[in-house]
């Protein structure tokens, strides 16, 4: 199964083509508006590279958030239009999800942070003992004191006794938040590498095509992003200026 | 080709089919999709970026498949893709130029991205295949207030523009302080036909003499003093005649200054472009003005001022018809200026 791998939902993001045992090509870099927008580019540039024809992917994975609004936006619009115009299936994949796979077979417990509006993170807690993570939490957006009260040991989250052995987080909060981190749970907690902390196009293409074959793919018009926190009204009430112009 | 247009609060996707002259005599529009988010906006009394940009990722895929099967044919039919790359909503003009990008890529076709106020002026091309430059066309919309002349297709000189609101931005306002709802336009439009506009004399903004340009917000500020002095003075206010008034006083304007960069720039046509170019109004007095010293005035139908992106597809048409195109890492530019 041939798929195209799109990421524009972080502080990292790219292009990956992969098949089942392969990553045949990857194009990372730090995420700006600007190279978001040329990813179609860099998407033409790596299926040459591979020699692959565009219409004989068999199928087209994205990460749909939580993360940046635009940036998930670009990234979802891109593989919806794709998908439509080659009739492929989309498997989405979400990216707190995607990051977590970075550590994969880890002996502790894996907790990404994405830095959120507000100072807020979206987080989950999963367990990676395998090549695909488990996850043992619900998606939650939350301040870092909060995750971190609710990932200590014997409390409500419902961790089980194999936690003693610590938490390694990962993702764009993690970085932002060592400090809080390591003075709060001390030796209980790792900050993961820096090739560990954003979510990688490879990932999220193997990641979505484990989706598709699973029977977890999307149809163009049905796939939609994964804003998690403030629904959109919330959002409105903030941005617009007191006498409705937008702010 | 395929026309997609999402700089605001529609989502619109067209069709347009052309025998790839540059002269286009034989332009259909076989298909025009349009899903508006009026009514979601409405709630907020003006667009809401954020909100606009979640719409229209979800509305894309159906108003291109949609616009697609209203022309009767499959994407392997389209030989080019435009979309609007600005000016807008940032987040908004992403959602249409990113799938416009990846459509291009996946069908192989060329791509072009398009000034959305190029589009506007060229919805007159798509019902008037004898209109040519040069000509001087009035933009009016919720955003802008720019009169341009085109001395050649694809060349434009701004030769006035808006010094603070858009004439759109003050019918909204207007509409507001009226309690005629949103959009504003067609609101104070529909008011006004039952309204005296002689009623209240409101300011006309001239500006110093020969100059092109625009200014709506004194006016607007005189409504709204107008308003609530009759309201706190409990003296009867006809909602009827102060749109009347008002809308008077704003067609009275944008109508001598077209009339006058026309005749400067010794045109003998003037185009309307813009979503407040469907103003019965300013169309029924620009017409009257351009007749008397012998100008034809074109202005699209209604359907084709608002937003929409035949419009695009059209401008499209004409920038690839003279061979232009887009490379697939197009930014959009939420300020690009028409002579940009
Ligand atoms: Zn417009």
């Amino acid at each position: 199964m041939r798929v195209l791998g799109i990421d524009t939902s972080s502080f990292t993001g790219g292009v990956a083509l992969v098949t089942d045992d392969e990553v045949v090509a990857e194009h990372s870099a730090v995420v700006s508006r600007a190279n978001s927008e040329s990813l179609m580019c860099v998407c033409e540039k790596l299926l040459a590279d591979a020699g692959w024809d565009i219409s004989r992917l068999d199928g087209i994975a994205v990460a749909i958030g939580p993360g940046s609004f635009t940036g998930v936006r670009i990234g979802v619009t891109m593989a919806k239009a794709l998908g439509y115009a080659l009739d492929l299936p989309i498997g989405p994949v979400i990216t707190l999800d995607a990051i977590a796979a970075n550590m994969a077979f880890s002996e502790m417990l894996v907790c990404p942070l994405i830095c959120a509006r507000r100072d807020l993170v979206y987080t989950a807690i999963y367990r990676v003992s395998g090549p695909y993570p488990e996850r043992l939490s619900s998606y939650e957006a939350k301040g870092i004191y909060e995750v971190l009260r609710g990932l200590g040991p014997g409390d409500a989250g419902g961790l089980s006794h194999e936690d003693n052995r610590g938490i390694l987080f990962v993702g764009d909060g993690a970085r932002a938040h060592r400090q809080v981190i390591r003075a709060e749970m001390g030796t209980k907690a790792a900050i993961g590498p820096p090739w560990c902390i954003g979510p990688r196009p490879s990932v999220v293409a193997a990641m979505g095509m484990r989706a598709i074959s699973c029977g977890g793919a999307m149809s163009a018009e049905g796939l939609v992003p994964f804003y998690l926190g403030r629904s959109s009204a919330e959002m409105a009430k903030d941005q617009l200026a007191p006498d409705g112009r937008p702010a | 080709m395929l026309g997609i247009e999402t700089s605001c609060d529609e989502t619109s996707a067209a069709v347009l089919e052309g025998d790839g002259s540059p002269d286009a005599r034989e332009m259909r529009v076989r298909s025009n999709v349009i899903s508006s988010q009026v009514c979601l906006h409405r709630q907020f009394g003006g667009v809401v970026p954020e909100v606009a940009s979640r719409r229209h990722v979800e509305a894309i895929i159906p108003a291109i498949d949609r616009a697609l099967r209203d022309a009767g044919i499959g994407l392997a039919r389209i030989t080019s893709v435009a979309a609007t790359y600005g000016p807008g909503l940032v987040g908004a003009i992403l959602v249409g130029l990113s799938a416009a990008k990846a459509i291009a890529a996946a069908r192989k076709v060329p791509f072009i991205g398009i000034n959305h106020i190029e589009a506007h002026i060229y919805a007159n091309f798509i019902e008037h295949s004898d209109l040519t430059p040069p000509f001087v066309c009035l933009v009016v919309s919720g955003g802008h207030t720019d009169l341009v002349y085109l001395p050649a297709h694809g060349c434009y000189e701004v030769m006035g523009r808006t010094r603070d609101d858009a004439a759109g931005e003050a019918f909204d306002k207007v509409a507001r302080v009226l309690g005629l709802g949103y959009p504003g336009g067609p609101a104070v439009d529909e008011a006004a036909r039952s309204g005296d506009p002689e009623a209240v004399r409101f300011p006309r903004a001239f500006l110093e003499d020969g100059s092109y340009d625009f200014s709506f917000s004194g006016l607007k500020t005189a409504v709204v003093n107008y308003v609530r002095k009759a309201k706190d003075g409990s003296r009867a206010l006809s909602v009827a005649d102060v749109a009347a008034s008002f809308q008077e006083a704003v067609v009275d304007v944008l109508a001598a200054k077209t009339i006058k960069a026309a005749k400067d720039k010794q045109v003998h046509t003037v185009a309307l472009a813009g979503g407040v170019a469907a103003n019965s109004r300013l169309r029924e007095e620009l017409a009257r003005r351009a007749a008397q010293d012998g100008i034809i005035l074109s202005y699209p139908s209604p359907v084709l001022c608002t937003d929409n992106a035949a419009m695009v597809a059209c401008a499209g048409y004409f920038r690839l018809a003279r061979g232009e195109k887009s490379s697939l890492d197009l930014s959009a530019m939420p300020d690009l200026d028409l002579d940009h």
